[in-house]
């Protein structure tokens, strides 16, 4: 007979989600057990901002042959590199299956505070043009929710995580509540200008809106910009679970962390019809354990949230549990990225930045805003900013010796750089089962992952290029060159969907307050639950939507319902 | 150790002609030339290691026809000479073959690039060194920043 041990409630994950489920649901009274799969990260050990390249072995060019044998799939994420790869799952432990020639990168952290310790920081509302957007052109199924329901939920984790961004009365990017934005560099404030005139304020570039402080907040340092977040921050300027909810969530005293813990499963007992809580198999013991709650919270992302279900299958559900309605696993999205152009900026040699801005530009989307466009669906932000080269020009340079170095010693030309991100429509084709035949390190069976972009991704890739080349040329740019890359599923970290919210419990899984139409007192608040991708970086909406079903599910247990 | 000691003296007196010691130390001092051993033996896969290699030797060959003598024992004006011509052919190679592997002068000068400006001497005596700048300005006249500032990689 496994322990067993009881609580009010049960959050599986410790990461963006999970972070802002154990904070709201101890603040609301709730005797709170965090599951994390991984250890225990401690700042002053872990932290590797301080760090120089001259002190690691590879000076930052990673160990190759190391992550060719522990991270050949992580290892394709820009952040999971000398400093930080430490920061990322082991692929040899954690494996899952894609189809030949249809590749899936799976990017994942397994830790006390999960991705949101490497994550891009990037934040930003969705509109109504995002929650109707399935019930507009027909793909998947409409939203059960719409911007109002969700607008006092960006209040309220804006408030706490601390947003800085500049305010631009976008309808279909509303804005956030504000910490002083961070400025513009020279490049960037005289394309900003080229664009406000050049499209008659169709096309607004702006700061980045990213949860990094640009003010002392709630008891975390304003950003001293060191540029490099990925490493960790000692001082906690960039909002991580681990830095702000978790600790929240502590002070209350109401919340058991138990790292080590991978969650094997949900129990369901079909005499109340109630998940009675989770079997977890403790990762450095392999010991099996039961722990029970009165509500589960699925906050373990979205493919790993899925994954549980799936193998939670019950005599009533043999295709994973709260799937009645055949919807689990499917609708799989990621964004696509990497459209743009980039060219170069002259007439400001004179100029340059103080500091290491952690954060860029964002040109929010203008296309199928007010008509529709013939080759595409939907649509596409930007990313991107200006900036001098540095020293790395010299490999295009002719020449060597000391004048050669003395020019590598100045910043090389200003350039600017447009790099899209699209929204990806949802899919049924596009899903995620449990492989037969592999399990992982702890026995648990693997993903299989299947998932394509389509012809209306690739369309809107195609127009992100050539609008950035148009926009570097309102600018007056030169060298103009444009790229389309070809990154597969999965790349972008956005991975979303295969749990969706919906109105319907025959076509989807979740109701709009998160909470499973099969299983009242199971709720999945991480990506899974997202019914259409909009082309916003998600974190933020995944954890407004998280407080919002935290508040949802209190409610109903203080009404007797759960 | 993996290269020999002629093998070191050339990739020494390579190194220092491209990054020279001038008002800041130069490749030497920053310790280059061990560097380039470590990617060399522990990082390249088989294919750049052999063109390395290949390319290592060609050097002292080159010199031996040009001038008698391998390249670190040669004169400045010939290391000069020879390494010129070796960047002139890589060049036109680059030029005329699309997605060919760098040419030695390229793929030698570019482990220097990434060794130097990675070493300490690089990063806090060549370029401007802000670990904590503290804030973020923009815009300001680069009269203010007259190096370019170590990016923290």
């Amino acid at each position: 007979m496994p322990r067993q041990e009881r609580y009010d409630a049960i959050v599986v994950g410790s990461g963006i989600t999970g972070g802002w489920a154990a904070k709201e649901l101890t603040e609301r009274g709730l005797r709170t057990l965090v599951l994390e799969a991984g250890r225990s990260i401690d700042p002053e050990n872990d932290y590797v901002m301080t760090t120089q390249a001259w002190e690691l072995p590879f000076r930052g060019r990673r160990d190759r042959i190391k992550q060719e044998r522990e991270r050949p799939i992580q290892r394709e994420c820009y952040a999971c590199d000398e400093w930080s790869e430490k920061f990322f799952v082991r692929d040899d432990e954690n494996p899952y299956t894609t189809e030949d020639g249809k590749p899936f990168l799976w990017i994942r952290s397994r830790q006390v505070g999960g991705r949101s310790i490497v994550w891009g920081r990037q934040v930003y509302r969705l509109s109504d043009l995002d929650f109707e957007a399935n019930a507009r052109d027909g793909f998947g199924v409409d939203w059960p929710i719409r911007y109002a329901d969700i607008e006092p939920w960006y209040d309220h984790v804006e408030r706490f995580i601390g947003v800085s961004g500049q305010a631009e009365g976008l309808a279909q990017l509303p804005d956030s509540r504000f910490l002083p934005p961070m400025s513009l560099n020279c490049a960037e404030q005289h394309v900003r200008e080229s664009l406000m005139s050049h499209f008659s304020g169709e096309r607004v570039l702006t700061i980045g809106r990213c949860a990094i402080l640009t003010a002392n907040h709630g008891g975390r340092r304003a950003c001293h910009y060191c540029g490099t977040c990925e490493r960790g921050c000692t001082t906690h300027s960039y909002f991580s679970s681990l830095a702000a909810t978790l600790p929240a969530a502590a002070v209350t005293g109401r919340m058991t962390l138990r790292p080590h813990s991978v969650v094997h499963s949900v129990i369901y007992d079909p005499t109340s019809g109630r998940a009675s809580g989770v079997r977890v198999i403790d990762a450095e013991t392999q010991e099996t354990l039961e722990f029970h709650g009165r509500v589960v919270f699925l906050c373990a992302s979205a493919l790993e949230s899925t994954r549980i279900l799936l193998h939670s299958a019950t005599e009533r559900w043999p295709d994973g549990l709260a799937n009645s309605s055949g919807q689990l696993g499917h609708n799989l999205m990621d964004h696509t990225m990497g459209g743009g152009a980039q060219g170069n900026i002259s007439g400001m040699d004179d100029k340059w930045v103080y500091g290491r801005r952690p954060n860029g530009i964002y040109l929010p989307r203008f296309r199928n805003v007010s008509e529709q466009h013939p080759d595409f669906l939907r649509g596409y932000a930007y990313q991107g900013g200006g900036s001098r080269t540095s020293w790395a020009r010299g490999n295009d340079m002719p020449g060597f010796g000391a004048d050669f170095k003395h020019d590598l010693r100045a910043p090389g030309p200003w350039q600017f750089r447009f790099y899209g991100f699209g929204e990806c429509l949802p899919r049924e084709s596009n899903q995620v089962t449990l492989d037969p035949d592999r399990v992982d390190a702890w026995g648990i069976p693997v993903l299989n992952i299947h998932c394509e972009w389509s012809d209306n991704e690739r369309a809107a890739l195609n127009d992100m290029s050539i609008q950035a080349a148009e926009m570097l040329e309102a600018a007056g740019a030169s060298e103009i060159s444009t790229f389309i890359e070809d990154n597969p599923p999965g790349l972008t970290i956005h991975e979303m969907g295969t749990a969706r919210m919906g109105r319907d419990p025959a076509t989807s899984v979740l109701n709009g307050w998160n909470q499973s139409w099969d299983v009242p007192n199971l709720f999945v608040t991480d990506g899974a639950c997202m019914t259409s991708s909009a082309n916003q970086n998600p974190s933020l909406t995944y954890m407004a939507l998280t407080a919002r079903a935290v508040d949802y599910a209190v409610k109903q247990i203080a009404d007797g319902e759960l | 150790m993996f290269f020999t000691s002629q093998q070191r003296e050339t990739i020494e007196a390579l190194s220092e002609l491209i990054i020279p010691t001038t008002d800041t130390p130069g490749a030497i001092t920053a310790e280059v030339p061990e560097f380039i051993e470590l990617i060399v033996a522990e990082w390249y896969d088989t294919d750049d290691r052999e063109r390395f290699m290949r390319g290592l030797t060609e050097v002292d060959e080159r010199t031996q026809a040009l001038a008698g003598v391998v390249f670190a024992q040669s004169g400045a004006d010939t290391q000069t000479e020879i390494l010129s011509g070796l960047e002139a052919e890589g060049r036109v190679r680059i030029a005329s073959e699309e997605d060919a592997p760098s040419p030695f002068f390229q793929q030698f000068r570019g482990l220097v690039l990434s060794g130097y400006y990675s070493s300490e001497i690089g990063l806090r005596e060549e370029l401007l060194y802000q670990p904590i700048p503290g804030r973020f300005d923009g815009c300001v006249d680069v009269s203010e920043v007259t190096r370019s500032v170590s990016d923290g990689n």
